[in-house]
């Protein structure tokens, strides 16, 4: 074989490698949580669904989904208000200011969220405000909102502004042509940031961690907190939910908007 | 102009939820006995177990970079030829994980990695004793590096699909062999894709709680643990608000030496 | 075929579509080639053929006599000037120029002297530690030409070299390109959709049209002797006159027109087929009412157009519209003014379809 050839099939074979070593954690995750027996077992003696029945009943996995549920459909709502106007704003404006200001919106993702959830926490603290989903949402729509703000930027310039100058001079007042001809437009961008804010909220442990309480619990939080202690295929289970919602949305998304979106902007916050 | 007004929601939210309590937290670390002090920054600096917690934390990060780096530039490369036909399976391998829960994640790896798992099971069955990386700081990186790649990729593919195809063609035509044009015109061309990339990535991992947290053990503390046990458990608030200062001080100050390395280049230094 | 450069039946089909269909053509060492057509006709598609970025599926292309089928780019010994000028952006104009030094293993001392020598050969002597960015278009372009010539290649290749470049810098640097290559004795093949490019730089000239080599010729032949309609078009000719041919004679033949017989220059047609015959706007004279020539027809003016380097006349003659480009010098004619053309039989060329 020639050099080109064994470096091509080099390539192949690596990229090959590397993309199922990417895939192996989950797998196992998922596989584990089929197991039949009382402990891990890799690769599971056969396939059995009892673990998440033991989930379903469990007393502190439900409210914690639901709980999770919750507090992720508020961060879309909230993310969604600032962040798609501020990405209008941002938009329209140009100049030293406007990129200052884009880059203050973006800005979280550069901060460690363990320092955000720390922060807010004492701010919390301070007002003497109790944990609900609200607080806990409230927290995470400042990590979810700079990708709101990222996804409808970028949709927005890939808007002609030839358009909507065609259509104001055409007689379309300021609402009626963001409406028709710019929301439509930027609609991939907005299922892109709506899905993001949700998985980046269902993800999030670091600013869960401080702002949530016994009473307001997150799933993630729930299940670290019950990986710390033990290390049983119920975890597995929980662990495999949070792998099954991440890849609906994920095709949800590719449904709605097509995958690239979401991989064209990438998550920068990790918990 | 109304639509610069747009912007107003997110500056609030930002101001009210981000910058206010993050002042907070300094001026808690700054004032440790009710007075202005920062007897809270020098318990920390001056306390050798701290001080290598704060090393342990850099240096694994930098370790992961550097393995990120490394590992994900024959994956961009591959995503970037844009003719390949595996390519969207390829991608949704690579990245899709980067959407899943940080707790899910590292869970598989606590069960391949642990001493059942299978990777000391494997390395029995190889003859090579009964080595397990739970609880070690090379299990914290490999981890990490899982967690971390496709946050390294994604901006080495975005500056290889950058690069103009009719270079490579004119480096081939002028007698470039295949190592001479990765060598000295690819990789040159990467910088900053590869900067950007590093950057991100030894942020999220100096700041990565969840992680460490699993795969290390509350016996190989890495600041995120550090910050998070005396603010919750300890419930040493200025304390653990100069730790966590000193955290953001640590990755702002490569954020901002990336960023003006960044704009000094685009300010008409080559590009 | 041969030459030093030879093209034989070259194929190259793209799934359904033929981009270029048994092109056949060879050039002489020293001598400069203009493939010249409008976009889709295969042009570039031949130049990537010529320098190894494709391979055809069918036909061969020898340089001095050696078959290049299955050898690399890299290995060509060619040079490539393109049309975004492909200068690296990373390295400084010196650099850039002396790549292709570097990958030929070409010795350290060497290099400077062969570098400052090309630069001032394209007229750049002083902007060695300059970079892409900092230098105009037609700086970048003189860069990319002086990076391929340095590595002496036996043959360059040229893609559109003046396209991205404003138009008046285009024909100052076209005259350039050729003094470089003439001086450099370089055998070149360069593609272009630009006629005034092609007859500027080139020694003969190729028309392509859909994949297919209409015609092969000086420029001067291309420009003023197109044989086909499409040629003659794209050579922007524009009295095209239908007629049927009448007889032979030893110049040519004689055409029946709507207005009247017009005489062609040799041509190979026979009596009784239905023609095409053209007649560029700039052969064509106003004369004097009494004057005459092979040709002559009088018409009625439907406007004149100022051109800058010529007056644009459109005369009505029985139902058709003939173009006269005539020097600034003649006063421009009012519409609905009577005036006689006249013109050569040698200009009036007989077109196949």
């Amino acid at each position: 074989m020639s050099g080109a050839r064994i470096r091509e099939w080099l390539l192949r074979c690596y990229v090959a490698a590397m993309a199922v070593l990417m895939l192996l954690p989950i797998a196992v995750v998922l596989l584990t949580s089929l197991t039949p027996a009382a402990y891990i077992s890799f690769p599971p003696g056969g396939l059995s669904l009892r673990w998440y029945m033991a989930v379903a009943s469990a007393d502190e996995w439900v409210p914690s989904f639901l709980t999770s549920l919750q507090v992720g459909a508020i961060v879309i709502v909230c993310a969604l208000s600032i962040g798609v106007p501020a990405a209008l704003g941002l938009h329209a404006a140009t100049g030293r200011f406007a990129t200052a200001l884009q880059t203050f919106f973006l800005s979280p993702l550069m901060i460690p969220s363990l320092v955000i959830g720390l922060a807010i926490l004492r701010f919390y603290e301070s007002l003497a405000l109790p944990a609900s989903d609200l607080s806990v949402a409230l927290g995470q729509t400042m990590i979810a909102t700079p990708y709101v703000v990222r996804f409808v930027l970028a949709g927005l310039a890939g808007v002609d502004s030839g358009l909507t100058r065609a259509a104001r001079i055409l007689g379309s007042g300021p609402i009626r042509t963001f409406v028709k001809i710019t929301l439509p437009l930027i609609r991939h961008g907005l299922i892109a940031g709506a899905l993001f804010s949700f998985i980046v909220s269902i993800d999030d442990v670091n600013i869960a961690l401080f702002l949530s309480d016994v009473h307001v619990t997150p799933l993630s939080v729930q299940l670290l907190g019950y990986l710390q202690q033990s290390a049983d295929p119920q975890g597995a289970a929980v662990a495999s939910l949070l792998v099954i919602i991440a890849f609906v949305l994920i095709f949800v998304c590719d449904r709605l908007a097509g995958i690239d979106w979401l991989f064209g902007i990438r998550k920068t916050t990790v918990s | 102009m109304t639509s610069r007004g747009l912007v107003l929601p997110a500056l609030a939210a930002y101001i009210v939820l981000l910058l206010w309590p993050l002042a907070g937290v300094f001026w808690t670390s700054i004032t440790p006995d009710g007075f202005v002090g920062l007897s809270a920054y020098t318990r920390f600096l001056s306390d050798g177990w701290f001080l290598s917690v704060l090393r342990r934390t850099v240096v694994l990060s930098l370790i992961t970079t550097a393995l990120t780096l490394v590992l994900s530039f024959p994956i961009a490369l591959y995503l970037s030829q844009t003719w390949r036909r595996g390519r969207t399976l390829v991608t949704f391998a690579i990245i899709a994980p980067m959407l899943v829960s940080a707790v899910a994640r590292s869970y598989g790896w606590i069960i391949i990695l642990g001493p059942a798992g299978i990777l000391s099971r494997c390395l029995a069955a190889l003859g090579l004793g009964s080595g397990h990386l739970l609880y070690t700081e090379t299990g914290i990186v490999i981890a990490s590096v899982h967690l971390l790649l496709p946050l390294m990729v994604l901006p080495i593919a975005g500056s290889l699909q950058q690069i103009d195809p009719s270079l490579i063609r004119a480096a081939q035509i002028l007698g470039a062999g295949v190592t001479r044009i990765l060598f000295r015109v690819t990789l040159p061309m990467c910088i900053p894709g590869m900067t950007a990339g590093a950057v991100i990535v030894f942020c999220m991992c100096a700041s990565s709680f969840v992680t460490p947290a699993l795969i290390g053990g509350p016996t190989i503390p890495m600041m995120s643990f550090v910050i998070y046990q005396q603010a919750i458990q300890l419930i040493d608030w200025p304390f653990a608000s100069a730790a966590a200062f000193i955290l953001l001080a640590a990755t702002a100050s490569v954020t901002l030496a990336y960023l003006f390395w960044a704009g000094t280049r685009r300010a008409g230094a080559r590009p | 075929m041969s030459g030093f450069l030879s093209v034989e039946a070259v194929t190259k089909r793209y799934g359904n579509h033929t981009a270029l269909s048994a092109a056949s053509f060879s050039a002489e060492r020293g001598e400069i080639l203009a493939l010249l057509g409008p976009s889709g006709c295969g042009k570039t598609t031949l130049l990537n053929l010529i320098a190894g970025f494709l391979d055809p599926n069918e036909g061969h292309i020898r340089v001095a006599d050696r078959d290049l089928a299955g050898v690399p780019p890299n290995r060509r010994d060619m040079g490539m000037v393109f049309q975004n000028y492909a200068l690296f952006p990373h390295l400084t104009v010196e650099k850039n120029v002396a790549f292709g030094l570097e990958a030929r293993g070409v010795p350290r001392a060497q290099r400077r002297t062969r570098i400052a020598e090309a630069l001032a050969r394209v007229g750049l002597a002083e902007h060695g530690p300059r970079y892409p960015h900092e230098l105009s278009g037609g700086q970048q372009q003189r860069v990319s030409l002086a990076r391929a010539l340095v590595v002496r290649p036996s043959i360059l290749l040229l893609d559109e070299p003046l396209s991205n470049l404003d138009t008046q810098l285009r024909r100052a640097m076209a005259e350039d390109v050729r003094e470089i290559l003439r001086s450099a004795e370089m055998t070149a093949v360069l593609v272009t959709h630009d006629q005034e490019e092609a007859l500027v730089i080139a020694d003969r000239v190729l028309l392509l049209s859909g994949g297919r080599i209409e015609q092969v010729g000086s420029p001067e032949d291309v420009y003023e002797r197109p044989r086909t309609l499409f040629g003659a078009r794209f050579m922007e000719a524009t009295n095209f006159i239908d007629g049927v041919v009448t007889q032979r004679d030893q110049r040519g033949v004689m055409v029946r027109a709507a207005f009247g017989t017009i005489g062609t220059s040799a041509c190979d047609v026979s009596e009784g087929d239905s023609v095409t015959v053209m007649i560029r706007p700039e052969r064509i004279s106003i004369v004097s009412p009494g004057d005459g020539g092979d040709n002559a027809v009088g018409g009625t003016v439907l406007r004149t157009n100022y051109h800058g380097t010529y007056r644009r006349f459109h005369i009505g003659v029985e139902g058709q519209e003939l173009t006269v480009d005539a020097p600034v010098s003649t006063a421009p004619r009012a519409p609905g003014e009577t005036v006689r053309l006249a013109w050569s039989r040698g200009d009036t060329h007989v077109l196949t379809p």
